[in-house]
This record gives C-alpha cells, sequence and structure tokens, in this order.
C-alpha cells in the first residue's frame, strides 16, 4: 500500500513529466483492490470488469491534474470506477441504478463451477441487491472503507449510504 | 436460518463472509500491459519550442566566444596560464547545453 506522500509523488511525475513509469506503479498498485470490487459488483462478470477497470485507469490517467490530492487517490480511482459502472447501466439500459439487477447468466460467471457454498451465498445475498446497495455492502465489507469515504466515492450522504446498508442488510437475510 | 440471521447482525462477521466467500482478481501483468498500451501516446512537451530556442542562442553566444578565443591565441602566439583557465572555462560552459540535450535521451534508451 503506498503512502499519500508516494501517490502525490507519483502523481506529480505523471503531471509534470509525462512519466509512464510512474502511472504503471499505480496502476499495479491499485488493480486489484479495483478489479476486485468491480468483478463482485457486476456479479462476476469478468469480461466487463476489465473494461471498466482500463476506462477507470485510462479515465484516471487524463485526469490527473484534476485530482486535488484531498481524498487518497485510491478513494478518487473508485469515484471514477463507480461513475463508469454507472455510465454502463444507463448506456446498456439494463437496470436503473435503484432496481435490483437481473441475474446473469452462469456462463459469465468466474469460477463458479469451484465456488464454495460459502461465496455461492454471499453471491446470492448480492444479486438482490440494487447497484448503490451492493456497492456501499462491497465498500463496507469488502473493501473495509469507513463511511466516509464510501459516501466520497458514492457521491452522497453518509446517512444515505448507511441507510442503504441497513436495507441492504434486511434484504440479504432474507434471502434463503 | 438462526446462524445465518445472527451474521447479518454482526458486521465484523458479516465482514469476514464477504472477504472470505467472494472472488478476488489477483494483480496480473497482462491487466497493467492493457492499460499502459491504451494511454494516449506521449505529449510533446509545452516547452519543447522555447527549450531548443534557449540551447541555440547558449551555442551561437559559446561559438562567438571559442572564435574569439582561439582568434586571441592565434594573434598572440603565446598560450599563457590565463588563456588555458579561459579554455576550461568555456568548455565547461558548452558541455552545459550538450549533457542537456543528450542525457534525456541517453536515459530513455536505457529505460527502453
Amino acid at each position: 500500500m503506498l503512502t499519500k506522500w508516494e501517490e502525490l509523488r507519483l502523481v506529480a511525475r505523471c503531471v509534470a513529466g509525462d512519466d509512464r513509469r510512474a502511472f504503471e506503479r499505480l496502476v499495479e498498485e491499485y488493480q486489484q483492490p479495483l478489479r476486485r470490487f468491480l468483478l463482485n459488483l457486476t456479479m462476476g462478470n469478468a469480461s466487463l470488469t476489465d473494461d471498466l477497470a482500463q476506462d477507470t485507469f485510462l479515465k484516471a490517467y487524463l485526469g490527473l491534474r484534476s485530482w486535488q490530492g484531498v481524498a487518497r487517490f485510491k478513494t478518487w480511482l473508485f469515484r471514477i470506477a463507480m461513475n463508469e459502472y454507472y455510465g454502463y447501466l444507463r448506456r446498456n439500459r439494463e437496470i436503473l441504478p435503484d432496481d435490483p439487477p437481473d441475474s446473469i447468466p452462469v456462463d459469465e460467471r468466474v469460477d463458479t463451477a469451484g465456488a464454495t457454498e460459502a461465496r455461492l451465498d454471499v453471491e446470492r445475498c448480492l444479486s438482490v441487491l440494487s447497484a448503490n446497495e451492493r456497492a456501499a455492502v462491497l465498500l463496507f465489507y469488502l473493501e473495509d472503507k469507513p463511511l466516509k469515504e464510501i459516501s466520497r466515492i458514492l457521491d452522497m450522504p453518509e446517512g444515505t449510504v448507511k441507510s442503504h446498508l441497513s436495507r441492504a442488510k434486511v434484504k440479504m437475510a432474507q434471502v434463503r | 436460518m438462526k446462524q445465518q440471521n445472527d451474521i447479518f447482525s454482526n458486521d465484523d462477521a458479516l465482514r469476514r463472509a464477504f472477504q472470505k466467500g467472494l472472488p478476488d482478481a489477483p494483480v496480473t501483468a497482462w491487466f497493467t500491459r492493457k492499460v499502459m498500451n491504451r494511454l494516449p501516446p506521449r505529449r510533446r512537451r509545452m516547452l519543447n519550442g522555447m527549450e531548443w530556442g534557449a540551447y541555440g542562442v547558449a551555442i551561437l553566444v559559446l561559438a562567438i566566444y571559442w572564435i574569439g578565443w582561439i582568434s586571441h591565441i592565434m594573434s598572440k602566439g603565446t598560450v599563457t596560464v590565463g588563456d588555458i583557465g579561459d579554455m576550461a572555462v568555456l568548455l565547461g560552459f558548452t558541455l552545459l547545453p550538450v549533457v542537456a540535450i543528450l542525457a534525456p535521451k541517453v536515459v530513455a534508451w536505457i529505460r527502453e
């Protein structure tokens, strides 16, 4: 995990000298949490995850000058990823952000054959949530992020994040 | 059923269940390469024109000094310690723009 100063230094190198090595270091550092988040947000759709993650890094690179350094780089990156995901939902008119998602075909899921009972249960719990609830749940429980950071990523007040979380817990408890 | 409901009243248990139960996305060099290949071509440095202009002026001024120094030596017919000192200073100033021009290219070549 990079420190904030290391992030600032790497971003400064990218902005000042178009240093690709510095950006590559940022991609290497943050691709794993970002892809894990997107993989579960898209209910295991690996190809969509990679597309969204690539677009996120590309947008981040193009907008590096707008990163003010107040929030952590990772928080900013997740915020871009959420915008990309919402953009994808709007473009594909699959589901509205507050509607429960349709089920994803089994062959698009990752590692379904080897999935454990626990994984299937958690995935099933996620499948009944809306996009915002799923994002809040993943950021809170999987990424272990505090409410303040989640509200920044989802661009909503902390109270709304809390209500998404409690509503999600009720929905998930009703699964089975 | 009861056990599952207990989990939903305990954030830590739920966190453990999510972290254990959901698929991970391991770091892959392939993904990094894909992202790097999609970046736009390197932008030309905005200072390029000014930079080369400054180098041009520096080289012109140095050439005038070198010509002056050589014609001074030839007209005198002898080389003094002071002349050698002048030459050393001129040589130092001449190497500065040369190193400034070549160094980034050598560094880029080594990195590739």
